[in-house]
């Protein structure tokens, strides 16, 4: 049981994660606090239940009702409860308190443009730049060992050049993503394919992918093919992009900040946390219950570690994001502007590699695959994984790193 | 031998197994349920409220 004094500890840490601390907490406070008093609902046949699980609160009230009833059951839930609580706290503090700390990348800086730097992983492969999202750290792409995408690459004879964005410096904090990818990746792409001596592979995730989208349509000579993996394209297909509901709050909150003022991750945090309130419970009890030495919580902690970090989001490209991308679809509509005209995919005649994953649940399938309609020279790929699931899970190798590789060294 | 005391620690113990049994079932429904109402708050309002949605006609 985590004592007062060790949880005020624990706050003194949380610069860790998960973040926002307070919202994760009185998540799992909440849903917990909330349980007795819904047993008592149950009991009385007044909780709220969704359709879906209306059969199993149905078996469960007969069961209750042929065991020791009703007080007994809920005196129980009660202490169950406390329990859980507890179980969250425990794996909340394993977490901040692991020995586990990313070991800092062997990659050397190749080239550095106002505070964003491309990493060189050496290596006399055929070289290839990577862009990360904007959104939390670039090192998702080269995690841990066995995680690592680029280290996966230069195996397979690519010498990776890798894009740390960084915080926005004094320039960056008035670029929006139209300036990001002229004044930033231009720049990346000119020094990698200075040091290929002609067009280099491209691949782009996420938030990256879309801003590869860009650099593809405006670098002419200098790009041999692009890959876009879970790149965000349609922000108005059927199933709606995670957090859509957000987007106008989030907007709102943005707009009240001082002017020039970055956005934190932890705005941005709010926004994924919203998808599933109940996720952060599950995830830390499990962990509170994992072998602390082995393999998966070394990942685990790895993993979140990346999900709760991030430099902030210069403010037009938070304002962009919201507004214009989510609200307003400039990338589908064909109205987001880069160099002072409209993106058209259509223009990217190097081949591209399109890979949208079913099981996305942050960027759905169908606003992934839609920029492949416009493309003259694509195919497309299904890896089989979530969307941070396809670059460093289990499956990852198989499901997206080897088709990948294959893809880049096809002719 | 089990003594009476035994038989009696063991019924008490077989009572409150089942409940606690009972209330771990129950959380877990219980955390589902809300997820459920999140979830489906999120698609009714893509599918409803989102004007974005409907202008885009897809």
């Amino acid at each position: 049981m985590t004592t007062g004094l060790e949880f005020a500890a624990l706050m003194a840490r949380a610069s860790r994660g998960p973040r926002p601390m307070p919202l994760h907490l009185a998540n799992a406070f909440g849903l917990w606090a909330g349980a007795t008093p819904a047993a008592g609902a149950l009991a009385a046949g007044a909780l709220m239940i969704h359709p879906s699980l209306e059969d199993g609160f149905a078996s469960l009230r007969a069961m209750v009702e042929k065991s020791g009833g009703w007080p007994a059951f809920v005196g129980a839930v009660a202490m169950e409860s406390s329990t859980r609580t507890a179980q969250f706290l425990e794996g909340v503090n394993r977490y901040l308190t692991h020995p586990y700390n990313r070991p800092e990348s062997e990659a050397t800086i190749a080239a550095e443009v106002g505070t964003m730097q491309v990493l060189d992983y050496g290596g006399d492969g055929t070289p290839v730049l990577m862009i990360p999202s904007l959104i939390n750290p670039h090192y998702v792409l080269d995690l841990m060992p066995g995680r690592s995408m680029a280290a996966y690459l230069k195996e397979r004879g690519f010498r990776p050049f890798l894009v740390n964005w960084n915080e926005p410096g004094d320039e960056e904090v008035a670029f929006d993503t139209g300036t990001y990818v002229m004044a930033r990746l231009m720049p990346a792409l000119g020094a990698v394919a200075a040091v290929a001596g002609g067009p280099v592979p491209v691949i782009g995730y996420c938030m990256g992918g879309t801003l590869a989208m860009g650099l593809a349509a405006r670098a002419g000579g200098m790009l041999s093919k692009l890959a876009l993996l879970a790149a965000p394209w349609d922000f108005e297909v059927s199933r709606a992009h995670a957090g859509r509901r957000m987007a106008p709050a989030l907007a709102a909150m943005v707009q009240g900040m001082p002017p020039r003022a970055p956005v934190s991750v932890d705005y941005l945090q709010v926004f994924f946390a919203s998808l599933d309130p109940t996720l952060g419970d599950n995830k830390f009890r499990k962990f509170a219950a994992m072998d602390q030495n082995s393999d998966a919580a070394r990942f685990f902690v790895a993993l979140e570690t990346w999900a709760n970090s991030g430099a902030a989001l210069a403010r037009p490209v938070a304002e962009e994001c919201l507004g214009t991308w989510y609200e307003g679809n400039a990338p589908g509509r064909g109205n987001w502007m880069v160099a002072d005209r409209p993106v058209d995919p259509a223009e990217v005649t190097a081949p591209v590699f399109v890979a949208a994953p079913k099981a996305d649940r942050l960027v759905p399938q169908e606003s992934a695959l839609a920029v492949a309609k416009r493309l003259p020279n694509v195919v497309t790929h299904d890896p089989g994984a979530g969307h941070v699931g396809m670059i460093v899970g289990s499956k990852a190798k198989a499901g997206l790193w080897a088709p990948l590789a294959d893809w880049l060294k096809e002719s | 031998m089990a003594t009476k005391g035994d038989r009696d620690e063991g019924q008490s113990g077989n009572a409150a197994a089942p409940a606690m049994v009972l209330a771990s079932l129950f959380l877990d429904l219980w955390q589902a349920n809300l997820k459920a109402f999140a979830l489906d708050q999120q698609r009714d309002k893509d599918a409803a409220g989102d004007p974005a949605v409907k202008e885009g006609g897809k």
